[in-house]
């Protein structure tokens, strides 16, 4: 560890430490340590089975080589890079305008449009496909819309791809266009400039890195998702697709590998890429910029709304006809309503399912919260182990780089090898617990260090100068002045843990199959009100606790926490 | 007549007087390229009240954060009564720290703030309240208790972190620039406030400031600090009288500067002016500095005996009690000349007016160029 100090190694003078400063190194080591094991260690099992037959044996480059002469395979990746980027191309300039019409104009109904964005984040991807399938299916009420092309296939996939992804890309290019200084525009107005070149000298250089980042985010998402494309992809082969066929269907670990590690190649240079821009971001921010305020317009405000209200109309419409798939006998014969589809009189699916997604998720929300903020913590606050910060920030970043249907494959791997003393984990509710938190580990660890860093650089001094041992000021200082962002970690990793199947594809036993993998089973049965059902469990549960989250934040905080006040005297 | 001379190093107090508290001792502190500190030596005395003046940039600040432990020289020594200061962790430097942006817990009320540092020193219950209550009625902070700092004026909070870094009775205080964010009547009335509670501690207390006039008016004595080194170190009075280097003469007050040379043992000649008495340690050639002082140039409408310079009125600036007159001489150089109300009375004062311009020798002080 002294060789880990920068200042011995730039001859400085020795700078003495605090006990606290060793509490944090140590801890920033034992982070180091278990997100070695819960990502390096993986992913390196996973590097090498692509490199070995299924008898163990090493076969070099052979596994891809059998990859790449296979048309078939190669074809899905083709067919992968295709669903991503004109999802990515749809969905980015429609996000950009809703997050445009939010902070830009000064339309009616904001707040409803703002919260109509998380919609789709309380559906399980596969509701959204099944939605799709009732609107556009081969029953489907809008079938007409897709002049007689099939839903199952690109297009389906595509649609469900682009709901999914809206809310994403509507939060990234939203924060980009919150970073607008209002002096820019009164000088642009003063300076007499027309609105076209005010949009491209002052508005698009501040936004431009975040709708970027939006796209390579957007791409990602769609290259390295399952779940859609199992439902409404037809007999599309996508890259996703063929790990689980290659693993689940023919038992074909090393070419799951090999898939594996080709899916992992886009996701990790987009996710450097998007290092790269979003430090530029940020160097455009000052300290010192008057928010923007946004006058009225008649005309654009009225074109903005129509087009919100058209967006949120089919979020809600997506959502409506979902739960409609629920309640309805038998589709489209019978359109009677009945909650017979809630009661699941099926082979080992129903409400256990729902718990076991409840369990898993309310445990990854709560562990991942707590592991995220601590870890996030001592990032933040090494004065003399920067080595060991910036190592856990790169381990903290890496999951972003990794599909979830990666990391549950290499979990898999790494958990069934009987060599591996965590063993005992396999098929565990603990294991999706795991593998969960660290595949979503990155944005609450990002939402972290922004909320840590609101206490100024100055209050730290201040406590040491006060003799104040980490953990007092932890406790006393940095938790109570960072409870929204606890909040806001929490419900994050709660409803992506709800809704997201990816790293849990294969790591599920009976025992431990969630909401989100029992909705594709009952639909492969062709029971879709039942899949429908359970999928609108998640959806009500997901309300539930976004609903709880927003009375928390804003009338128990406040009251609890009266030094958020505006700053009138009491 | 006394003699004008090269200023010497005249720290104030006699040596000895007064008991050395802390020692620097070339301090230095260096960036892969940039030095911010440059062999930095100086000397601070129990229960003196210093100022780090200068442009900012020029090291100050990190002179302050490497004595309180929140940044790592890279080489040099500092001593506290003659031991070793560096090598103790912040906590263990019995230091008080305030600064510009106050830095207060804002999830904890006024009271909560001040007793938050006794609290880590665990000490007794009834103590704390002593000392809490002490500082809320020292500062006069009561009525505010159980406000928080956002539902307080700056001044009200740049006291409460005063009393917060009071509370533990450090023996060095620390302030990084505690005025500056404060409106200037606010500034001025928490300056004298300051002054006076640092006298009734006796407090060692040492002040980052970029402001001049609230370094005169505070400092015991001025470390005068410039790109990391330090131009002067000496009493408010003696840097203003007797500065060391042309950038101490130009950074406090203002000044005429004139670029001469010694012309014979004694002699200094500079821009149309002729100095005797010049100190002999110069040789003949030597390149000089002449500074005179606005307030010591006295002005006549008509050529007298002692005029040396005739000067056109280019502005003139009223400042309550004084008069400055921005003057062009007949070399071309800028002038400035201030008067007092009484002394401008007879003379007509007009923009375009020639004015005759005279300084007493002993006004004039030779500085090395």
């Amino acid at each position: 560890m002294t060789t880990a100090d920068p200042a011995m190694a730039e001859g400085r003078l020795a700078a003495p430490k605090e006990l606290s400063d060793k509490l944090v190194s140590l801890l920033l080591w034992i982070f180091i340590g278990g997100m070695t094991v819960a990502i390096l260690l993986p992913l390196g099992l996973l590097l090498i089975r692509s490199f070995r037959n299924p008898q163990g044996a090493f076969v070099g480059l052979r596994n891809y080589q059998k990859y790449f002469e296979s048309t078939a395979l190669f074809e899905a990746f083709f067919n992968s890079v295709f669903v991503s980027l004109v999802t990515a191309l749809i969905v980015i300039p429609i996000a950009f305008l809703y997050a445009y019409g939010l902070s830009r104009t000064s339309m009616r109904w904001k707040g409803i449009f703002r919260a109509m964005i998380f919609v789709p984040l309380l559906m399980p991807g596969l509701l959204k496909a099944i939605a799709l399938v009732y609107l556009f299916g081969n029953q489907g009420i809008l079938k007409g819309l897709l002049l007689g092309h099939s839903v199952y296939g690109p297009i389906g996939i595509i649609l469900a791809s682009v709901l999914w992804t809206f809310p994403h890309a509507v939060l990234v290019i939203g924060v980009a266009l919150m970073n607008a200084d209002r002096r820019l525009y009164q000088a642009a107005e003063i300076l007499n400039t027309s609105s076209l070149r005010t949009f491209l000298a002052v508005t698009w250089p501040a936004c431009r890195y975040g709708v970027i980042t939006a796209f390579l985010a957007v791409f990602v998402m769609v290259f390295t998702d399952f779940g859609i494309a199992k439902v409404i992809g037809g007999d599309m082969s996508l890259l996703a697709t063929d790990i689980y066929k290659e693993v689940v269907g023919q038992q074909n670990f090393e070419m799951g590998a090999v898939i594996s590690i080709i899916l992992l190649i886009p996701a990790v240079v987009v996710f450097v890429l998007e290092r790269l821009t979003a430090g530029r971001q940020s160097a455009q921010i000052t300290g010192k910029s008057l928010p923007f305020i946004p006058k009225p317009h008649a005309i654009n405000d009225g074109l903005f709304f129509s087009f919100c209200l058209i967006v949120a109309a089919i979020m809600v419409l997506i959502l409506g006809m979902a739960q409609f798939a629920a309640l309805i006998k038998f589709w489209p014969y019978n359109l009677n309503l009945t909650l017979s589809n809630y009661l699941f009189d099926l082979e080992g699916v129903g409400w256990e399912n729902f718990w076991n997604s409840l369990k898993m998720s309310l445990s990854a929300a709560t562990l991942g919260t707590i592991v995220v903020f601590i870890g996030a913590t001592m990032v933040e606050k090494a004065r003399f182990d920067v080595v060991a910060s910036k190592i856990l920030h790169m381990l903290a970043l890496l999951p972003m780089a990794i599909p979830g249907l990666v990391l549950g494959l290499s979990y898999l791997m790494f958990i069934n090898d009987p060599r591996n003393p965590l063993e005992f984990l396999y098929g565990s509710m603990s294991i999706l617990v795991i593998s969960t938190t660290v595949h979503l580990y990155t944005v609450p660890h990002l939402t972290a260090l922004t909320g840590l860093k609101g206490l100024s650089r100055e209050i730290d001094m201040v406590n040491l100068s006060l003799r104040t041992p980490i953990w007092r000021s932890f406790l006393r200082v940095i938790l109570p002045t960072n409870i929204p962002t606890i909040l806001d970690i929490w419900l994050y990793i709660f409803l992506r843990a709800m809704t997201t199947l990816s790293a849990a594809i294969f790591l599920y036993t009976s025992q431990t199959k969630l909401a989100a993998i029992a909705v594709i089973h009952v639909d492969e049965t062709g029971n879709t009100a039942a899949a429908a059902a359970l999928g609108m469990l998640v959806v009500y549960a997901c309300l539930f606790f976004r609903l709880m989250h927003y009375v928390i934040s804003h009338s128990i905080l406040r009251h609890f926490q009266a030094w958020r006040g505006t700053g009138k005297p009491a | 007549m006394p003699q004008p001379q090269l200023a010497q190093d005249t720290d104030g107090a006699a040596p000895g007087a007064v008991q050395t508290y802390i020692q620097v001792d070339r301090l230095s502190k260096r960036y892969d390229k940039a030095t911010v500190l440059n062999e930095v030596c100086f000397d601070i005395r129990q229960g003196e009240f210093i100022c780090f003046l200068g442009p900012s940039g020029c090291g100050k600040t990190t002179l302050l954060m490497c004595l309180a432990g929140l940044e790592q020289a890279t080489s040099g020594m500092v001593y506290r009564h003659g031991a070793p200061f560096l090598t103790l962790p912040p906590s263990q430097r019995d230091i008080g720290i305030v600064f510009q942006s106050y830095a207060l817990f804002p999830n904890l009320t006024v009271e909560q703030n001040i007793r938050f540092g006794v609290e880590n020193l665990r000490k007794p219950k009834i103590e704390i309240q002593k000392i809490t209550a002490e500082l809320i009625d020292l500062l006069s902070l009561s009525g505010h208790e159980r406000k928080y700092p956002n539902q307080l004026s700056g001044g009200q909070q740049q006291r409460v972190a005063l009393a917060r870094a009071l509370a533990i009775s450090p023996s060095l205080l620390l302030l990084d620039e505690p005025l500056s964010a404060l409106d200037a009547q606010v500034r001025i009335r928490l300056r004298s406030e300051l002054r006076d509670l640092q006298a009734r501690l006796g407090i060692t207390t040492i002040m980052v400031t970029h402001d001049q006039e609230e370094a005169q008016s505070l400092a015991d004595r001025i470390v005068l600090m410039n790109q990391g080194r330090i131009e002067q170190i000496g009493t408010p009075w003696d840097i203003y009288n007797n500065p060391k280097t042309r950038f101490v003469a130009d950074f406090i007050g203002t000044a005429n500067l004139f670029d001469g040379r010694i012309t014979a043992p004694g002699i200094a000649e500079a821009e149309g002016l002729r100095m005797f008495g010049a100190s002999g340690m110069l040789a003949s050639g030597s390149p000089v500095t002449l500074l005179i002082r606005p307030e010591d140039i006295s002005v006549s409408a008509q050529k007298t005996q002692t005029s040396q310079l005739s000067a056109l009125i280019r502005k003139i600036e009223y400042l309550g009690a004084t008069l400055r007159l921005h003057m062009a001489s007949d070399t071309g150089k800028s002038l400035v000349a201030d008067l007092r109300k009484q002394q401008a009375g007879d003379i007509q004062l007009q923009t375009g007016a020639r004015l005759w311009l005279s300084i007493p020798p002993d006004a004039m002080k030779i500085l090395p160029s």
